[in-house]
Protein backbone atom coordinates (compact mmCIF):
# COMPACT_ATOMS: atom_id res chain seq x y z
CA UNK A 1 0.00 0.00 0.00
CA UNK A 2 1.23 3.02 -0.84
CA UNK A 3 2.59 5.48 1.73
CA UNK A 4 1.18 9.33 2.06
CA UNK A 5 3.49 11.78 2.98
CA UNK A 6 3.33 15.28 3.83
CA UNK A 7 6.41 17.36 4.18
CA UNK A 8 7.34 20.89 5.18
CA UNK A 9 10.50 22.27 3.52
CA UNK A 10 12.47 24.91 5.49
CA UNK A 11 15.07 27.35 4.95
CA UNK A 12 17.23 26.83 7.95
CA UNK A 13 17.93 23.79 10.38
CA UNK A 14 16.66 25.82 13.74
CA UNK A 15 13.26 26.58 12.02
CA UNK A 16 13.16 22.41 10.89
CA UNK A 17 13.66 21.94 15.05
CA UNK A 18 11.07 24.18 16.13
CA UNK A 19 8.80 22.85 14.07
CA UNK A 20 9.48 19.35 14.94
CA UNK A 21 9.12 20.24 18.62
CA UNK A 22 6.07 22.37 18.07
CA UNK A 23 4.45 19.01 16.29
CA UNK A 24 5.43 16.73 18.71
CA UNK A 25 3.84 19.29 21.76
CA UNK A 26 0.64 19.34 19.43
CA UNK A 27 0.54 15.68 18.95
CA UNK A 28 1.32 15.45 15.26
CA UNK A 29 4.58 14.17 15.33
CA UNK A 30 6.98 14.01 12.62
CA UNK A 31 8.91 10.68 11.62
CA UNK A 32 11.68 12.14 9.66
CA UNK A 33 13.98 14.63 8.72
CA UNK A 34 16.03 14.69 5.63
CA UNK A 35 18.84 18.12 6.05
CA UNK A 36 22.03 18.87 4.26
CA UNK A 37 24.15 18.21 7.09
CA UNK A 38 23.57 16.53 10.80
CA UNK A 39 21.44 18.01 13.22
CA UNK A 40 22.12 17.21 16.72
CA UNK A 41 19.57 16.88 18.91
CA UNK A 42 16.91 16.05 16.26
CA UNK A 43 16.55 12.49 17.19
CA UNK A 44 15.12 12.96 20.32
CA UNK A 45 12.48 15.18 18.97
CA UNK A 46 11.53 12.68 16.29
CA UNK A 47 12.33 9.84 19.05
CA UNK A 48 14.18 7.74 16.62
CA UNK A 49 15.34 4.73 17.68
CA UNK A 50 18.90 3.91 18.21
CA UNK A 51 20.49 2.91 14.70
CA UNK A 52 21.84 -0.76 14.33
CA UNK A 53 24.71 0.50 12.61
CA UNK A 54 26.73 0.14 15.50
CA UNK A 55 26.54 -3.45 15.79
CA UNK A 56 26.97 -3.78 12.20
CA UNK A 57 30.33 -2.21 12.37
CA UNK A 58 31.43 -3.79 15.02
CA UNK A 59 30.29 -7.54 13.85
CA UNK A 60 32.30 -6.08 10.50
CA UNK A 61 35.36 -5.54 11.90
CA UNK A 62 35.74 -8.32 13.69
CA UNK A 63 35.13 -10.26 10.85
CA UNK A 64 37.86 -8.23 9.10
CA UNK A 65 40.16 -8.91 11.91
CA UNK A 66 39.57 -12.95 12.62
CA UNK A 67 39.79 -13.40 8.62
CA UNK A 68 42.94 -11.46 8.45
CA UNK A 69 44.71 -13.39 11.20
CA UNK A 70 43.41 -16.16 9.50
CA UNK A 71 44.98 -15.88 6.79
CA UNK A 72 48.21 -14.85 8.02
CA UNK A 73 47.86 -17.91 10.16
CA UNK A 74 47.14 -20.24 7.68
CA UNK A 75 49.58 -19.46 4.57
CA UNK A 76 52.65 -18.50 7.03
CA UNK A 77 52.53 -21.13 9.70
CA UNK A 78 50.36 -24.17 7.75
CA UNK A 79 50.39 -24.30 3.85
CA UNK A 80 53.72 -22.56 2.80
CA UNK A 81 55.96 -22.07 5.95
CA UNK A 82 59.14 -19.66 5.11
CA UNK A 83 62.01 -18.57 7.22
CA UNK A 84 61.90 -15.05 6.81
CA UNK A 85 64.52 -13.14 8.84
CA UNK A 86 65.12 -15.88 11.20
CA UNK A 87 61.52 -14.91 12.76
CA UNK A 88 59.15 -17.20 14.16
CA UNK A 89 56.34 -18.99 11.53
CA UNK A 90 53.97 -17.66 13.64
CA UNK A 91 55.37 -14.28 13.83
CA UNK A 92 51.96 -12.19 15.20
CA UNK A 93 53.77 -8.42 15.41
CA UNK A 94 54.19 -8.41 11.65
CA UNK A 95 50.48 -9.68 11.24
CA UNK A 96 49.21 -6.88 12.86
CA UNK A 97 49.14 -4.50 9.99
CA UNK A 98 47.00 -6.67 8.14
CA UNK A 99 44.67 -7.26 10.69
CA UNK A 100 44.13 -3.38 11.49
CA UNK A 101 43.64 -2.93 7.57
CA UNK A 102 41.22 -5.73 7.82
CA UNK A 103 39.37 -4.69 10.85
CA UNK A 104 38.86 -1.03 9.23
CA UNK A 105 38.13 -2.20 5.76
CA UNK A 106 35.62 -4.79 6.90
CA UNK A 107 33.84 -2.26 9.54
CA UNK A 108 33.90 0.42 6.88
CA UNK A 109 32.26 -1.43 3.70
CA UNK A 110 29.91 -3.38 5.82
CA UNK A 111 28.44 -0.13 7.43
CA UNK A 112 28.20 0.92 4.05
CA UNK A 113 26.18 -1.52 3.13
CA UNK A 114 24.38 -2.05 6.04
CA UNK A 115 23.28 1.88 6.08
CA UNK A 116 21.79 0.94 2.45
CA UNK A 117 20.12 -2.02 3.99
CA UNK A 118 18.45 -0.16 6.97
CA UNK A 119 17.05 2.97 4.23
CA UNK A 120 15.97 0.13 1.63
CA UNK A 121 18.18 1.76 -0.64
CA UNK A 122 20.04 -0.25 -4.21
CA UNK A 123 21.40 1.78 -6.87
CA UNK A 124 17.98 0.96 -8.97
CA UNK A 125 16.28 2.85 -6.83
CA UNK A 126 15.41 6.77 -6.23
CA UNK A 127 14.02 8.17 -2.52
CA UNK A 128 10.89 9.67 -3.22
CA UNK A 129 12.34 12.61 -1.62
CA UNK A 130 14.87 13.02 -3.19
CA UNK A 131 14.58 15.95 -5.66
CA UNK A 132 13.57 18.27 -2.55
CA UNK A 133 17.36 20.25 -2.45
CA UNK A 134 17.94 18.85 1.09
CA UNK A 135 21.03 17.80 -0.54
CA UNK A 136 21.96 21.61 -1.27
CA UNK A 137 19.89 24.72 1.48
CA UNK A 138 16.76 23.18 2.14
CA UNK A 139 15.78 21.24 5.49
CA UNK A 140 12.40 18.73 4.84
CA UNK A 141 10.64 17.31 7.76
CA UNK A 142 8.70 14.38 6.77
CA UNK A 143 5.02 13.63 7.98
CA UNK A 144 2.91 10.65 7.80
CA UNK A 145 -0.75 11.13 6.74
CA UNK A 146 -3.47 8.81 7.51
CA UNK A 147 -6.52 11.55 6.99
CA UNK A 148 -7.63 14.83 5.43
CA UNK A 149 -8.24 16.04 8.64
CA UNK A 150 -4.30 15.31 10.41
CA UNK A 151 -3.50 16.78 6.43
CA UNK A 152 -5.14 20.27 7.05
CA UNK A 153 -4.03 20.29 10.85
CA UNK A 154 -0.27 19.83 10.03
CA UNK A 155 -0.28 21.83 6.98
CA UNK A 156 -1.62 24.81 9.29
CA UNK A 157 0.94 23.83 11.69
CA UNK A 158 4.01 23.96 8.90
CA UNK A 159 2.65 27.80 7.43
CA UNK A 160 2.67 28.91 10.78
CA UNK A 161 6.24 27.80 11.43
CA UNK A 162 7.32 29.20 8.04
CA UNK A 163 7.68 26.54 5.73
CA UNK A 164 8.75 27.47 2.48
CA UNK A 165 6.37 24.97 0.55
CA UNK A 166 4.57 21.97 1.52
CA UNK A 167 4.44 18.88 -0.47
CA UNK A 168 2.26 15.89 -0.80
CA UNK A 169 4.73 12.68 -1.33
CA UNK A 170 3.87 9.31 -2.71
CA UNK A 171 6.45 7.22 -1.14
CA UNK B 1 31.57 36.91 41.32
CA UNK B 2 34.59 35.02 41.99
CA UNK B 3 34.77 31.22 42.71
CA UNK B 4 36.27 32.03 45.75
CA UNK B 5 35.25 29.16 48.60
CA UNK B 6 37.39 25.86 48.29
CA UNK B 7 36.37 23.31 46.62
CA UNK B 8 38.82 21.03 48.51
CA UNK B 9 37.54 20.28 52.47
CA UNK B 10 40.21 21.25 55.58
CA UNK B 11 40.62 17.44 55.77
CA UNK B 12 41.31 17.43 52.09
CA UNK B 13 43.78 20.10 52.10
CA UNK B 14 45.70 18.36 55.59
CA UNK B 15 46.17 14.88 53.01
CA UNK B 16 47.59 16.85 49.88
CA UNK B 17 49.96 18.39 52.51
CA UNK B 18 50.89 15.82 54.46
CA UNK B 19 51.45 13.46 50.95
CA UNK B 20 53.75 16.45 49.72
CA UNK B 21 55.59 15.82 53.04
CA UNK B 22 55.68 12.32 53.01
CA UNK B 23 57.16 12.89 49.14
CA UNK B 24 59.55 15.00 50.66
CA UNK B 25 60.72 12.73 52.94
CA UNK B 26 60.96 9.63 50.45
CA UNK B 27 62.43 12.10 47.94
CA UNK B 28 65.16 12.60 51.13
CA UNK B 29 65.60 8.95 51.63
CA UNK B 30 65.68 8.21 47.92
CA UNK B 31 68.82 10.80 47.66
CA UNK B 32 70.50 9.40 50.88
CA UNK B 33 70.60 5.37 49.35
CA UNK B 34 70.26 5.64 45.76
CA UNK B 35 70.93 9.42 44.09
CA UNK B 36 70.39 8.40 40.93
CA UNK B 37 66.87 6.35 41.47
CA UNK B 38 65.70 9.76 43.03
CA UNK B 39 66.99 12.28 40.05
CA UNK B 40 64.97 9.63 37.66
CA UNK B 41 61.95 9.85 39.58
CA UNK B 42 62.16 13.49 40.00
CA UNK B 43 62.35 13.47 36.23
CA UNK B 44 59.64 10.75 35.42
CA UNK B 45 57.01 13.01 38.10
CA UNK B 46 58.10 16.09 36.80
CA UNK B 47 57.67 15.74 33.39
CA UNK B 48 54.83 13.86 33.61
CA UNK B 49 52.97 16.79 35.38
CA UNK B 50 54.77 19.41 33.43
CA UNK B 51 53.53 17.57 29.48
CA UNK B 52 49.84 17.64 31.60
CA UNK B 53 50.10 21.48 32.33
CA UNK B 54 51.47 21.48 28.57
CA UNK B 55 49.11 19.00 26.89
CA UNK B 56 46.21 21.24 28.55
CA UNK B 57 47.34 24.35 26.36
CA UNK B 58 47.73 22.42 23.48
CA UNK B 59 43.79 21.27 24.22
CA UNK B 60 42.70 24.92 24.67
CA UNK B 61 44.96 26.04 20.96
CA UNK B 62 42.89 22.99 19.68
CA UNK B 63 39.70 24.31 20.62
CA UNK B 64 40.92 27.79 19.40
CA UNK B 65 42.06 27.04 15.89
CA UNK B 66 39.43 24.66 15.36
CA UNK B 67 36.53 27.05 17.03
CA UNK B 68 35.02 24.83 18.54
CA UNK B 69 32.48 25.18 21.35
CA UNK B 70 31.50 21.86 23.10
CA UNK B 71 34.60 22.00 25.74
CA UNK B 72 34.21 25.66 26.06
CA UNK B 73 31.84 25.13 28.99
CA UNK B 74 34.84 23.62 31.15
CA UNK B 75 37.79 25.13 29.72
CA UNK B 76 38.59 27.10 33.05
CA UNK B 77 39.48 23.12 34.15
CA UNK B 78 42.49 22.57 31.83
CA UNK B 79 43.08 26.27 32.05
CA UNK B 80 43.81 26.08 35.71
CA UNK B 81 46.16 22.52 35.10
CA UNK B 82 48.65 24.97 32.99
CA UNK B 83 49.14 26.60 36.56
CA UNK B 84 51.32 23.90 37.26
CA UNK B 85 53.69 24.81 34.35
CA UNK B 86 55.95 27.49 36.34
CA UNK B 87 56.55 25.20 39.14
CA UNK B 88 57.42 22.40 36.46
CA UNK B 89 59.81 24.68 34.84
CA UNK B 90 61.47 25.44 38.46
CA UNK B 91 61.62 21.74 39.45
CA UNK B 92 62.97 21.08 35.99
CA UNK B 93 65.76 24.10 36.38
CA UNK B 94 66.70 22.10 39.84
CA UNK B 95 67.13 18.93 37.78
CA UNK B 96 69.03 20.57 34.85
CA UNK B 97 71.96 21.95 37.14
CA UNK B 98 72.18 19.23 39.52
CA UNK B 99 70.76 16.35 38.31
CA UNK B 100 71.78 15.31 35.14
CA UNK B 101 75.39 14.35 35.66
CA UNK B 102 73.89 11.04 37.47
CA UNK B 103 71.48 10.38 35.01
CA UNK B 104 72.98 10.81 31.64
CA UNK B 105 76.14 8.60 30.50
CA UNK B 106 76.49 11.20 27.55
CA UNK B 107 77.86 13.71 30.31
CA UNK B 108 80.28 11.53 32.11
CA UNK B 109 83.72 10.99 30.44
CA UNK B 110 83.77 7.58 29.58
CA UNK B 111 80.33 7.97 27.84
CA UNK B 112 81.02 10.81 25.84
CA UNK B 113 84.03 8.95 24.92
CA UNK B 114 82.26 6.29 22.86
CA UNK B 115 82.38 7.01 18.92
CA UNK B 116 78.69 7.12 18.46
CA UNK B 117 78.44 9.79 21.38
CA UNK B 118 81.38 12.20 19.74
CA UNK B 119 79.60 11.53 16.53
CA UNK B 120 76.34 13.29 17.97
CA UNK B 121 78.70 15.36 20.26
CA UNK B 122 77.68 18.87 18.50
CA UNK B 123 73.44 18.06 19.91
CA UNK B 124 74.58 16.01 22.76
CA UNK B 125 76.35 18.34 24.85
CA UNK B 126 75.64 19.96 28.29
CA UNK B 127 75.75 23.34 26.71
CA UNK B 128 72.98 22.43 24.15
CA UNK B 129 70.65 20.50 26.87
CA UNK B 130 70.63 24.14 28.88
CA UNK B 131 70.03 26.19 26.31
CA UNK B 132 67.16 24.44 24.04
CA UNK B 133 65.46 23.62 27.97
CA UNK B 134 65.52 27.34 28.91
CA UNK B 135 64.65 28.06 25.39
CA UNK B 136 61.90 25.46 25.32
CA UNK B 137 60.57 27.36 28.81
CA UNK B 138 60.60 30.46 27.71
CA UNK B 139 58.54 29.96 25.35
CA UNK B 140 56.05 27.96 26.84
CA UNK B 141 55.83 30.24 29.39
CA UNK B 142 55.25 33.26 27.36
CA UNK B 143 52.95 31.47 24.96
CA UNK B 144 50.79 29.47 28.08
CA UNK B 145 50.30 32.77 29.89
CA UNK B 146 49.67 34.86 26.86
CA UNK B 147 46.37 31.75 26.45
CA UNK B 148 45.02 31.72 29.75
CA UNK B 149 45.13 35.68 30.55
CA UNK B 150 43.50 36.46 27.17
CA UNK B 151 40.70 34.22 28.43
CA UNK B 152 40.54 35.41 31.45
CA UNK B 153 40.50 38.82 30.32
CA UNK B 154 37.18 38.15 28.45
CA UNK B 155 35.30 37.31 31.48
CA UNK B 156 35.25 41.48 31.77
CA UNK B 157 35.34 42.76 28.66
CA UNK B 158 32.66 40.35 27.14
CA UNK B 159 34.19 41.35 23.45
CA UNK B 160 35.45 38.49 20.48
CA UNK B 161 38.56 39.99 20.25
CA UNK B 162 40.18 38.37 22.97
CA UNK B 163 38.96 34.69 21.21
CA UNK B 164 40.31 36.22 17.67
CA UNK B 165 43.55 36.97 19.77
CA UNK B 166 43.83 33.38 21.16
CA UNK B 167 43.31 32.07 17.91
CA UNK B 168 46.42 33.73 16.92
CA UNK B 169 48.42 32.73 20.33
CA UNK B 170 46.88 29.21 19.70
CA UNK B 171 48.30 28.62 16.25
CA UNK B 172 51.97 29.97 17.33
CA UNK B 173 51.76 27.97 20.45
CA UNK B 174 51.16 24.74 18.88
CA UNK B 175 53.79 25.32 16.03
CA UNK B 176 56.34 26.63 18.52
CA UNK B 177 55.51 23.73 21.07
CA UNK B 178 55.75 20.94 18.44
CA UNK B 179 59.32 21.96 17.61
CA UNK B 180 60.50 22.56 21.33
CA UNK B 181 59.06 19.14 23.15
CA UNK B 182 60.37 17.38 20.58
CA UNK B 183 63.98 18.05 21.00
CA UNK B 184 62.83 18.26 25.10
CA UNK B 185 61.58 14.58 24.75
CA UNK B 186 64.86 13.75 23.07
CA UNK B 187 67.19 15.73 25.31
CA UNK B 188 65.19 14.72 28.44
CA UNK B 189 64.76 11.21 27.69
CA UNK B 190 66.01 9.72 24.36
CA UNK B 191 69.55 10.83 25.49
CA UNK B 192 68.99 8.31 28.16
CA UNK B 193 70.44 5.78 26.03
CA UNK B 194 72.55 8.29 23.67
CA UNK B 195 73.42 5.20 21.15
CA UNK B 196 70.18 4.41 20.58
CA UNK B 197 67.64 6.20 18.80
CA UNK B 198 63.94 6.34 17.10
CA UNK B 199 62.79 9.46 14.47
CA UNK B 200 59.27 8.55 15.51
CA UNK B 201 60.19 9.15 19.43
CA UNK B 202 59.08 12.86 20.10
CA UNK B 203 55.75 11.66 18.08
CA UNK B 204 55.42 9.17 20.96
CA UNK B 205 55.87 11.04 23.50
CA UNK B 206 53.70 13.68 22.80
CA UNK B 207 50.98 11.11 22.33
CA UNK B 208 50.76 10.01 25.82
CA UNK B 209 50.91 13.30 27.15
CA UNK B 210 47.94 14.77 24.97
CA UNK B 211 45.74 11.42 26.00
CA UNK B 212 46.92 12.22 29.47
CA UNK B 213 45.44 15.58 29.38
CA UNK B 214 42.55 14.73 28.05
CA UNK B 215 42.14 11.61 30.62
CA UNK B 216 42.87 14.04 33.48
CA UNK B 217 41.00 17.04 32.36
CA UNK B 218 37.94 14.28 32.57
CA UNK B 219 39.32 12.89 36.20
CA UNK B 220 39.39 16.50 37.30
CA UNK B 221 35.93 16.96 35.77
CA UNK B 222 34.12 14.41 37.08
CA UNK B 223 35.26 15.12 40.57
CA UNK B 224 34.45 18.52 40.66
CA UNK B 225 30.94 17.66 39.40
CA UNK B 226 30.60 15.50 42.70
CA UNK B 227 31.47 18.21 45.11
CA UNK B 228 28.68 20.22 43.15
CA UNK B 229 30.53 22.14 40.56
CA UNK B 230 30.02 22.12 36.52
CA UNK B 231 26.74 20.36 37.72
CA UNK B 232 25.38 21.47 33.72
CA UNK B 233 28.00 19.36 32.24
CA UNK B 234 26.17 16.21 30.91
CA UNK B 235 26.08 13.21 28.96
CA UNK B 236 26.68 15.27 25.45
CA UNK B 237 29.87 16.76 26.78
CA UNK B 238 31.13 13.18 29.00
CA UNK B 239 30.27 11.32 25.15
CA UNK B 240 32.50 13.98 23.27
CA UNK B 241 35.74 13.45 26.18
CA UNK B 242 35.10 9.72 26.05
CA UNK B 243 35.36 9.87 22.16
CA UNK B 244 38.77 11.91 22.48
CA UNK B 245 40.40 9.49 25.17
CA UNK B 246 39.27 6.85 22.99
CA UNK B 247 40.57 8.23 19.52
CA UNK B 248 43.79 9.14 21.12
CA UNK B 249 44.42 6.26 23.01
CA UNK B 250 44.38 4.68 19.90
CA UNK B 251 46.67 6.87 18.25
CA UNK B 252 49.24 6.80 21.04
CA UNK B 253 49.30 2.64 20.22
CA UNK B 254 49.73 3.12 16.56
CA UNK B 255 52.89 5.10 17.33
CA UNK B 256 53.74 2.90 20.08
CA UNK B 257 53.15 -0.03 17.33
CA UNK B 258 54.52 1.75 14.56
CA UNK B 259 58.00 2.17 16.65
CA UNK B 260 58.25 -1.31 18.01
CA UNK B 261 57.41 -3.21 14.96
CA UNK B 262 59.87 -1.82 12.78
CA UNK B 263 62.44 -1.92 14.91
CA UNK B 264 61.36 -5.70 16.27
CA UNK B 265 61.27 -6.55 12.65
CA UNK B 266 64.75 -4.95 11.78
CA UNK B 267 66.48 -6.59 14.21
CA UNK B 268 69.13 -4.18 14.39
CA UNK B 269 71.62 -4.58 17.13
CA UNK B 270 72.14 -0.60 17.48
CA UNK B 271 67.94 0.03 17.82
CA UNK B 272 66.60 -3.78 19.11
CA UNK B 273 68.86 -2.91 22.68
CA UNK B 274 65.96 -0.47 23.13
CA UNK B 275 63.11 -3.25 22.60
CA UNK B 276 65.40 -6.41 24.26
CA UNK B 277 66.19 -4.42 27.59
CA UNK B 278 62.12 -3.62 28.11
CA UNK B 279 60.18 -6.54 26.20
CA UNK B 280 62.58 -9.35 27.57
CA UNK B 281 62.90 -10.03 31.16
CA UNK B 282 61.93 -8.94 34.51
CA UNK B 283 61.17 -5.47 32.78
CA UNK B 284 58.56 -6.94 30.58
CA UNK B 285 56.30 -7.05 33.36
CA UNK B 286 56.12 -3.65 33.24
CA UNK B 287 56.44 -3.20 29.22
CA UNK B 288 53.81 -5.18 28.00
CA UNK B 289 50.69 -3.92 30.84
CA UNK B 290 52.09 -0.54 29.58
CA UNK B 291 49.86 -1.61 26.27
CA UNK B 292 47.05 -3.03 28.23
CA UNK B 293 46.79 -0.24 30.49
CA UNK B 294 47.54 2.49 28.00
CA UNK B 295 45.33 1.14 25.52
CA UNK B 296 43.59 -2.22 25.65
CA UNK B 297 41.97 -1.01 28.52
CA UNK B 298 40.31 2.32 28.00
CA UNK B 299 39.63 0.76 23.77
CA UNK B 300 37.46 -2.32 25.32
CA UNK B 301 35.76 0.29 28.39
CA UNK B 302 35.04 3.02 25.97
CA UNK B 303 34.37 0.99 22.79
CA UNK B 304 30.39 1.67 22.83
CA UNK B 305 28.58 4.65 23.24
CA UNK B 306 27.17 3.64 26.94
CA UNK B 307 30.82 3.35 28.13
CA UNK B 308 31.63 7.03 27.15
CA UNK B 309 28.81 8.42 28.26
CA UNK B 310 28.61 6.88 31.46
CA UNK B 311 30.44 8.87 33.83
CA UNK B 312 31.52 5.83 36.38
CA UNK B 313 33.43 3.88 32.99
CA UNK B 314 34.29 6.94 31.90
CA UNK B 315 36.15 7.62 35.44
CA UNK B 316 37.70 4.16 35.27
CA UNK B 317 38.82 4.76 31.62
CA UNK B 318 40.92 8.04 32.67
CA UNK B 319 41.81 6.68 35.78
CA UNK B 320 43.57 3.77 33.94
CA UNK B 321 45.39 6.33 31.63
CA UNK B 322 46.35 8.72 33.90
CA UNK B 323 48.06 5.56 35.55
CA UNK B 324 49.08 4.31 32.81
CA UNK B 325 51.11 7.21 31.43
CA UNK B 326 52.84 6.98 34.63
CA UNK B 327 54.14 3.36 34.14
CA UNK B 328 54.95 4.95 30.50
CA UNK B 329 57.13 7.27 31.42
CA UNK B 330 58.53 5.11 34.04
CA UNK B 331 59.13 2.16 31.00
CA UNK B 332 60.98 5.08 28.83
CA UNK B 333 63.38 6.36 31.61
CA UNK B 334 64.06 3.97 34.51
CA UNK B 335 65.20 0.66 32.41
CA UNK B 336 68.77 2.48 30.73
CA UNK B 337 69.39 3.17 34.67
CA UNK B 338 68.24 -0.08 35.97
CA UNK B 339 69.11 -2.49 34.09
CA UNK B 340 69.05 -5.36 36.02
CA UNK B 341 65.22 -5.21 36.68
CA UNK B 342 62.26 -2.70 37.89
CA UNK B 343 62.65 -1.18 41.26
CA UNK B 344 59.00 -0.30 41.93
CA UNK B 345 58.69 0.39 45.71
CA UNK B 346 57.32 3.16 48.49
CA UNK B 347 59.98 5.87 46.89
CA UNK B 348 57.80 5.58 43.71
CA UNK B 349 54.55 5.78 44.96
CA UNK B 350 55.06 8.65 47.40
CA UNK B 351 56.95 11.02 45.42
CA UNK B 352 54.41 10.29 42.80
CA UNK B 353 51.60 10.56 45.14
CA UNK B 354 53.05 13.99 46.40
CA UNK B 355 53.07 15.49 42.89
CA UNK B 356 49.90 14.95 42.41
CA UNK B 357 49.12 16.05 45.84
CA UNK B 358 51.16 19.76 44.69
CA UNK B 359 49.63 19.84 41.29
CA UNK B 360 45.39 19.50 43.15
CA UNK B 361 46.70 22.47 45.27
CA UNK B 362 48.19 24.36 42.39
CA UNK B 363 45.29 23.52 40.05
CA UNK B 364 42.81 24.02 43.40
CA UNK B 365 44.00 27.68 43.66
CA UNK B 366 44.76 28.58 40.04
CA UNK B 367 40.72 27.82 39.32
CA UNK B 368 39.67 29.34 42.27
CA UNK B 369 41.56 32.81 40.86
CA UNK B 370 39.18 33.05 37.85
CA UNK B 371 35.44 32.60 37.10
CA UNK B 372 34.48 29.34 36.71
CA UNK B 373 33.11 29.17 33.18
CA UNK B 374 34.46 31.39 30.79
CA UNK B 375 31.64 33.99 30.76
CA UNK B 376 32.86 35.88 28.12
CA UNK B 377 33.49 33.82 25.38
CA UNK B 378 31.02 34.10 22.49
CA UNK B 379 30.84 29.45 22.43
CA UNK B 380 29.58 29.15 25.75
CA UNK B 381 26.27 28.98 25.39
CA UNK B 382 26.27 26.37 22.43
CA UNK B 383 28.78 24.83 24.69
CA UNK B 384 26.04 24.47 27.61
CA UNK B 385 23.29 23.86 25.08
CA UNK B 386 25.05 21.02 23.93
CA UNK B 387 23.57 18.11 22.01
CA UNK B 388 24.51 14.74 20.98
Amino acid sequence: MPNKNLVGIFSSDEKLVHAAQKAKEAGLPAFDAYTPFPIHGIDEILELKPSFLPRVCFFGGLTGLLSAFTLQYWVHAVYWPMNIGGKSFTAYPAMVPICFELTVLFAGVSTFFGLLFSRGMHPFKTSPFWGLQTENDKFALVFDLDSEEKANKISSLLNQEGALEIREITA
Amino acid sequence: MENSKSFLSPAEKTLCRSFIFLAVLALGWTFHKAPQRAWANLLIDNFYFLSLSLSAAVFISALYLTKAGWAVAFRRIPEAMTAYLPYGIAFAAIFIFAGIKSLYVWTTPQGAAQPEVIAKAIFLNWKAFVSVSLGAFAVWLFFVRKLVSNSRLQDEERDIARTLKNRGVAAAYVVTFAISYSLIAIYWIMSLEPLWFSTLYPWFIFAGMFVNGIATTTLILLWLQRKNLYKDIGSAHYHDLGKMLFAFSIFWVYLWFSQYMLIWYENIPEEITHFTLRSIGSWSYVFWPNVMMNWLLPFLILLSVAGKKNPKTLFLAALISFVGHWTDLYVLIMPPLEKSGPVLGFPEFFIFGGFIALFVLIFENALRSAKPYPVGDPLLKESLALHE
